[in-house]
């Protein structure tokens, strides 16, 4: 990538494909912090792009859709996306140093829009990163089938892909939110990660994490990814940092404190004020480093910038990689790195029956592989004469 | 009311037995026990140390205050309530800090210790997670000379080890809650082996170095001390309850409270030592069947065996197990049990002493068992940490170094106390 990491920051784009990439857009552009990336958003529909209000708006393919999206055919698709119409989203991204797309998977604006641009940026050398969403699996196989489809059409051009399933909100939202505030809350929390991982790219001076971090975590393989997000605001109290963190581990699209655990890579930028002293760093970052299994490869960055003063933010990627050898034989042996398991504490698989009496309803207790609460001698398999 | 009197109470939520003592400690830093309550807890409310009912041990601990405080003829002073906290969620790591010693003789001051040690305490633990206790360990002098209490040496460098318990916040509270329930908001909550360390070990076994053993109904503790600072500890959801649990399963005989009385009042040992080789037990049917008295035996030894191991294998990674020089003190229910020293001896190849509470005094009498060794022990503690909070930093000088660091209440009281 022809990119020179020194004036990266300069002009940071973000795009969203497709009705939910608008949405996510939409979000983005209501907050305070995204005042310096240029942002646009770009759909075969007519009705979602007039409902999002983005000055920047892109209708691609409306000669002959009418304006009336593509209806989840990703040939449509890409027709739309080859139509000159689309000549002015190469202008728009021609003179950036960053390109940030989102977009929903398994559509059919979004699936080939996505890889459509990311060719484009590799043409002109601007490094791209994709922040796309995984279909609901109730949606069904075949939108999964072609949003996994997009994803590999999309990995060998893109930088950083970066895919989060749906279903991951199932896990954090509770299941009585009303649904509209639901979805509008996971394009906030896109929105989020956008900014957080756009934020980390942009100002690293204490520990640097950058995109070459990402690029080499992410690069190539299929993954899967949660991000986290956690801010908190100085006067909240002297464990400000805490609650970030604790912020950050309620994240909707984390899934949960385990699925950190269970993550082959993380990546954690810390970003606060000028004020950040280095005790709270050391603080938060150590916390978080509890959290991770043995085996994670952790990537820890640190940050202070002005825009932060009286803010703590942490963002987390967390990355689990899927053990197929999908995307081309050069790859599978790369997978080696990375254990394919992490030692867990599951017990042996018991082929008799053993009652755990009193302790059966209780919490499990195992240690070096036994379950303690079995009576040992029947673990060890020793016969006693039990009387008559 | 508590003007002039200072009342401590100690509660123990015990997977056998809620326990509260009430004691006073005079102005000379003498401590007596007045009271004892104590209620049994209905088997399955507190199982493995964790509370699985919370509105029947909220009652039975209700039932136990009440009667010490019947007893005690006086109120509990809700400032000064201690309880004990266990469970296997407790973990312990090793924290380190340290100072520079400036001022022109460089000599180490109290302050200096004070610092090295809220540094050494800053550490960072999971979010979900709570610090319960941090005790000093040792402190290094220069990188070089390890020494206990460096005060009024001269050095550069003063590096201060703590030994910090920390525990899930959710668990903790949950110990917390029945005591909230009742309307006692402010109790301080302590490891119960830091407890038991203060109820049954002498001065000189701290200095020099022991393993306490502290094995109640629903789990077992350890924690290891050498030049009176704690080095390494852990818990392990084995108890006195597994071996009852152990012996019905493995006997196929339903009955939990009867093996958990036969454990309690020897009946096993005794009809051993009598000659009789076979332990008529009233089956599941109503016919009584005769169990080998060899059987039982090798079940209780098997589990104890195990648990002993477990624990020095995990002693064996922190490779402190050369300290140990005084051996082994057992406490807790468990080690009533007949062969238990035996077995403990024949694992970690150690004298062995079972744990009474020492230095005991008050009205109470009933006291002196190794099941009390951890209350009685938290009490004590208790009051040392009340003479912390009263006096000020410079009691740490006073109180011979002995497991000071006391409460997180204690050590945000410190940090909050003293400004550098």
């Amino acid at each position: 990538m022809a990119a020179d990491n020194a004036d990266i920051t300069a002009r940071a784009t973000v795009i969203g494909l497709g009705n939910a990439g608008t949405r996510i857009i939409k979000e983005l552009s209501l907050m305070s912090a995204s005042s310096w990336l240029s942002i646009a958003a770009a759909d075969t529909d007519k009705a979602s792009l007039e409902k999002s209000a983005i000055p920047n708006c892109f209708p691609v393919g409306f000669e002959w859709t009418q304006g009336l999206g593509c209806g989840g055919n990703v040939i449509k698709g890409e027709r739309a996306f080859a139509h000159p119409s689309r000549n002015v989203i190469n202008d728009f991204i021609k003179e950036s140093s960053l390109l940030v797309v989102a977009g929903g998977m398994g559509g059919g604006t979004a699936t080939a829009g996505c890889s459509s641009l990311a060719r484009t940026a590799k043409k002109m050398g601007i490094p791209s990163i994709f922040i796309v969403t995984a279909p609901f699996s109730f949606e069904g196989h075949s939108k999964r089938e072609i949003s996994e489809a997009g994803i590999k059409m999309l990995l060998p051009d893109a930088d950083v892909v970066i895919s989060i399933p749906n279903d991951i909100l199932y896990s954090s939202i509770p299941s009585h939110t009303p649904a509209e505030e639901a979805f509008r809350k996971s394009d906030i929390e896109i929105a989020r990660a956008i900014l957080g991982i756009t934020e980390i790219i942009r100002c690293r001076n204490i520990l640097s994490s950058d995109l070459s971090d990402f690029k080499n975590v992410l690069q190539k393989r299929k993954s899967m990814c949660c991000i986290g997000l956690g801010t908190a605001q100085r006067s909240e109290g002297e464990n400000f940092c805490h609650l970030a963190l604790e912020r950050l581990m309620a994240s909707p699209l984390l899934g949960g404190i385990d699925s950190l655990k269970e993550a082959n890579a993380a990546i954690l930028t810390l970003t606060g004020g000028p004020e950040l002293n280095i005790g709270e760093m050391r603080h938060t970052l150590e916390a978080v480093q509890r959290y991770t299994g043995p085996e994670t490869k952790l990537i820890v960055g640190a940050n202070t910038d002005q825009l932060y003063a009286g803010f703590i933010h942490i963002t987390l990627v967390s990355v689990r990689y899927e053990m197929l050898p999908d995307i081309g034989g050069e790859e599978s042996a790369e997978t080696s790195d990375f254990p394919e398991q992490t030692p867990s504490d599951q017990p042996e698989l018991p082929l008799l029956p053993v009652s755990k009496g009193i302790f059966s309803n209780t919490s499990r207790n195992i240690y070096a592989s036994q379950d303690l609460d079995i009576p040992t001698f029947l673990r060890q398999g020793i016969h006693l004469d039990k009387g008559r | 009311m508590f003007k002039n009197r200072h009342i401590i109470t100690a509660v123990e939520i015990g997977t056998s037995k809620i326990c509260v003592l009430i004691g006073e400690g005079s102005p000379q830093g003498h401590l007596s026990v007045l009271a004892h309550g104590e209620s049994a807890v209905e088997s399955g409310a507190v199982c493995k140390g964790e509370i699985i009912e919370m509105d029947r041990v909220t009652r039975a601990l209700d039932e136990a205050i009440e009667k010490a405080e019947y007893s005690a003829d006086t109120e509990i002073d809700s400032n000064n309530l201690y309880i004990a906290i266990t469970g296997s969620h407790i973990r312990s790591m090793r924290g380190s800090g340290h100072v520079i010693v400036t001022g022109e003789s460089r000599k180490i001051t109290p302050d200096h210790m004070v610092e090295a040690l809220k540094n050494a305490t800053m550490v960072g633990i999971p979010p979900e997670c709570v610090i319960l206790n941090s005790i000093d360990a040792n402190f290094v002098i220069d990188g070089l000379r390890r020494i206990a209490d460096p005060e009024g040496q001269i050095a550069d460098k003063l590096e201060a080890f703590a030994h910090i318990i920390y525990g899930n916040r959710n668990c903790v509270e949950n110990f917390l809650a029945p005591l909230r329930e009742l309307g006692y908001d402010t109790s301080i909550p302590v490891f119960s082996t830091i407890s038991a360390a203060s109820g049954v070990l002498t001065d000189e076994e701290l200095k020099n170095g022991v393993l306490l053993v502290d094995m109640g109904a629903g789990t077992t503790e350890y924690m290891l001390f050498h030049d009176s600072g704690a080095h390494a500890s852990g818990v392990i959801p084995v108890g006195c309850d597994h071996i009852a649990n152990d012996l019905s399963v493995g006997l196929d005989i339903n009955n939990i409270s009867l093996f958990r009385k036969m454990l309690v009042n020897n009946t096993i040992h005794s009809r051993k030592e009598n000659g009789q080789a076979f332990i008529e037990i009233e089956g599941n049917i109503g016919t009584n069947r005769k169990i080998p008295a060899v059987t039982i035996e090798k079940i209780i030894d098997l589990r104890l065996r195990e648990l002993f191991n477990l624990i020095l294998s995990q002693l064996q990674s922190t490779r402190m197990l050369p300290f140990i020089d005084r051996g082994i003190v057992l406490t807790g229910g468990g080690a009533l049990l007949p062969q238990v020293r035996e077995m403990a001896g024949s694992v970690f190849e150690m004298p062995v002493r079972i744990g009474n509470p020492i230095e005991l005094s008050g009205a109470v009498t009933n006291l002196k068992s190794p099941r009390y060794g951890m209350v009685f022990g938290l009490l004590k503690h208790g009051e040392r940490d009340r003479q912390i909070r009263k006096s000020g930093p410079e009691m740490i000088k006073n109180i011979d170094r002995k497991l000071i660091s006391a409460s997180r209440e204690t050590m945000r009281w410190l940090k909050n106390a003293i400004k550098f």
